[in-house]
């Protein structure tokens, strides 16, 4: 592997991952912005047809940052552009990414007041699956080590 | 809970007030604990797989065994069944008729089925080579996690039948949407469950 193709690859990772925080961020804001027209109860055709918009566009930038993110995940292994822990840590910190942009864009869980219980229900579960995962490595990969 | 306003996507019971918004939330937050409870089963079974990737005893192991190719397949079909899913929701949510949501639940059940098929194959691939569970912890771990995946996507797949024939029966009254709804936070959930597994399975193995 070359360093040139290891110097594309990093640059390419690098805009993915903005694209994605700028894609984030800007569906938190648009999100937070379109919330009066769902409060009202009755919606004239035009609110209607504005929040279907909004609404496949949710759906849409969720679906072309996803494709990204697997895609770049996968060029990473099959062309590698990075070995070792460095190719592994880039397709974990992918994963997440796309795992955020999933629980946004398809989930529906943002920072809105409304979502907030879902959140905090989604944020203790994955303190409980962070240390039961923990434990259970630390106890296995250790008795593994004293077999060996 | 929150306000009595309901938020999520898909859910339009302007027309009709049969459900209450705050059951009908109380019903979706329900669901969610479900899920959780669900991550924290497939965590550990990925927990398990972590301690078991060095346990090959002889057998094949990830680099002869994974192809990527067919990991990629699978994983754009999946991503766009949630696509296709997150349309149907939508026309559920904006169509006067039912048409666009029966057409859009269809597609996606075809994408669901032609998953598995995929990883069915994929499978069957794998037992031919004499990659069996019995064969190594690695291969115990593997098939306890990838399966069940594809256990809770036939689920899914199960459910979208169940839910057509209810269109049909009751037409989508407030029940059937929530349930609706329901299903695709069910079908969402499962693709960001295919993301850790293609990442910490697939690529993971072959990085080696």
């Amino acid at each position: 592997m070359t360093t040139r193709g290891q110097y594309k690859g990093v640059i390419l990772l690098k805009a993915i991952a903005a694209a994605a925080l700028f894609g984030v961020a800007r569906a938190s804001t648009g999100a937070a912005k379109r919330e009066p027209e769902h409060g009202a109860g009755a919606c004239t055709g035009d609110d209607e047809r504005h929040s279907k918009r909004s609404d496949l566009v949710t759906y849409g930038v969720g679906y072309v940052l996803a494709l990204l993110l697997t895609g770049a995940a996968f060029a990473v292994v099959m062309w590698g552009w990075a070995t070792g822990a460095t190719a592994l840590t880039i397709v974990f910190g992918l994963a997440l990414i796309q795992a955020v942009v999933h629980f946004r864009c398809f989930l529906h869980i943002d920072l809105r007041r409304s979502h907030r219980d879902d959140l905090q229900l989604i944020l203790f579960s994955t303190l409980i699956v962070c240390l039961m995962v923990g434990g259970t490595l630390v106890v296995l990969l250790n008795l593994r080590m004293r077999m060996m | 809970m929150s306000g009595p306003q309901l938020k999520h996507i898909g859910l339009n019971l302007r027309s009709s007030d049969e459900l209450e918004p705050g059951e009908a939330e109380l019903g979706l937050y329900g669901f969610w604990i479900f899920l959780m409870s669900d991550a924290v089963l497939f965590a550990l079974l990925f927990a398990m797989y972590g301690t078991q990737l060095a346990a090959t005893a002889g057998a094949p192991g990830p680099q002869a065994e994974f192809k990527l190719g067919s990991a990629f397949v699978e994983t754009l079909i999946l991503l766009t069944s949630s696509l296709t899913f997150g349309l149907s929701a939508i026309a559920m949510k904006y169509d006067r008729t039912r048409a666009g949501l029966i057409v859009w639940l269809c597609v996606t059940l075809v994408l669901g089925l032609t998953f598995l098929g995929f990883e069915v194959s994929d499978f069957a691939t794998m037992f031919r080579d004499g990659a069996t569970p019995d064969r190594s912890g690695f291969l115990s771990a593997f098939f306890a996690l990838v399966p069940t995946h594809g256990l809770h996507v036939t689920a899914g797949c199960i459910w979208i039948v169940v839910m057509l024939a209810q269109i049909a029966v009751y037409g989508t009254d407030a029940r059937v949407k929530l349930d609706l709804l329901k299903l695709g936070l069910f079908w969402h959930f499962l693709d960001i469950i295919w993301i850790a597994i293609f990442s910490v399975v697939y690529l993971q193995g072959k990085l080696g």
